[in-house]
């Protein structure tokens, strides 16, 4: 119960930094943070109490479907951090051309500017 | 170079000392605050910690058949780079859409 | 950046790549794979990268080509795909006692190790540099 309530605090602290604060970089790492909560959330949906991790090794050989943790969200939550990490970094490239253009980083003032 | 007037209106004549929020921090701040209660509230219907009785059988088939089909004990290694490759090309589609745009943007104009 | 900085980057890349190689390879035994892999090698170029100045690293780069690089695994990965669809059931053959070599995944490690890398490069070089 406890990574559940984890994941929520995440969620909530990455959704707050993402909606209130007022420079362009805070609100991508407000991103960041959100899909950290929801990573963390997937993989512990597939806890099992008491099991191992899916490797096979020379010690268990037979039985060994009814004790391993899910392998299955643990895949996919590869697949969604590597993407996470793309849209950041080309967010982060937006970011650089726009300071480039209008010299200021601030939402209130990006909003008054008529390029 | 803090351009500290234009932050809020009031804050140009400096007779406000006190600091009072604007009403669409309000707002904010409200709809943050249902949106956890929202998400607090989901916490009695989540299973429990330990167990677990959804997806068993796909997992259950990728757990037997891995060493004979794939030939590689690492169980995740094998999900990821054989049973399902498709999404891994997708993403991997995705890191060369990234790399190309990013290359694109940081270019230095010269004007 | 300091000569203190530049040294401890010079001798600290080796040990950092040869990790980043033994993650890779033994991906199909213990867990990694090709993602952690390529990551930490693109961790020992970033930190190249950022300890020398910027004369001297744009001149080793128009030597190498790193998008090249990036297109020939690419490649080698749909190839792989393709090639494990059509001759699923007839070529792989499997050593029943864990051995070293496992079918079709070791290749698919490097290749994927060689993308995630020279993406990861070809970012840290293009935000900070210019």
């Amino acid at each position: 119960m406890l990574a559940y309530i984890a994941s929520m605090l995440l969620l909530i602290i990455g959704a707050y930094t993402l909606v209130m604060k007022d420079n362009l970089i805070k609100k991508i790492m407000g991103l960041s943070v959100f899909s950290s909560g929801i990573h963390i959330f997937l993989i512990s949906l597939g806890y099992r109490a008491g099991g191992i991790p899916p490797l096979l090794t020379n010690l268990n050989f037979n039985q060994i479907s009814a004790i391993m943790v899910d392998p299955l969200p643990q895949a996919l939550v590869l697949t969604s951090i590597v993407i996470n990490l793309s849209i950041t970094a080309f967010a982060m490239a937006i970011i650089v051309d726009v300071y480039r253009e209008f010299g200021t980083l601030n939402i209130k003032k990006l909003k008054s500017l008529r390029g | 170079m803090g351009n500290r007037a234009g932050k809020a209106p009031y804050k140009e004549r400096g007779m406000m000392k006190k600091y009072i929020p604007e009403k669409k921090k309000i707002v904010g701040v409200l709809v943050l605050a249902l949106f956890a209660f929202v998400l607090a509230q989901s916490l009695f219907f989540i299973p429990q910690f330990g167990d677990l009785d959804v997806g068993r059988d796909v997992s259950s088939y990728y757990i037997d058949n891995s060493l004979e089909k794939t030939g590689s004990a690492n169980i995740v290694n094998s999900i990821v780079w054989d049973f399902r490759s498709y999404d891994t090309l997708g993403e991997e589609t995705v890191l060369f859409a990234a790399t190309i745009g990013i290359v694109l943007l940081v270019r230095r104009r010269k004007i | 950046m300091d000569t203190i900085v530049k040294t401890t980057a010079r001798i600290m890349f080796p040990f950092i790549l040869m990790y980043g190689i033994y993650i890779t390879l033994h991906g199909h035994l213990t867990p990694g794979g090709g993602f952690p892999g390529g990551v930490i090698i693109a961790t020992g170029f970033a930190l190249l990268i950022i300890a020398h100045k910027e004369s001297r690293v744009e001149h080793t780069f128009r030597q190498i080509s790193f998008i090249d690089a990036k297109s020939i695994a690419g490649f080698g990965i749909l190839l792989l795909i393709m090639f494990g669809i059509f001759f699923r059931l007839n070529i792989i053959q499997v050593e029943k006692s864990l051995g070293i070599l496992g079918g079709l995944t070791l290749p698919s490690n490097i290749f994927g190790t060689i993308m995630v890398a020279t993406t990861l490069v070809i970012i840290v070089y293009s935000i900070i540099k210019e």
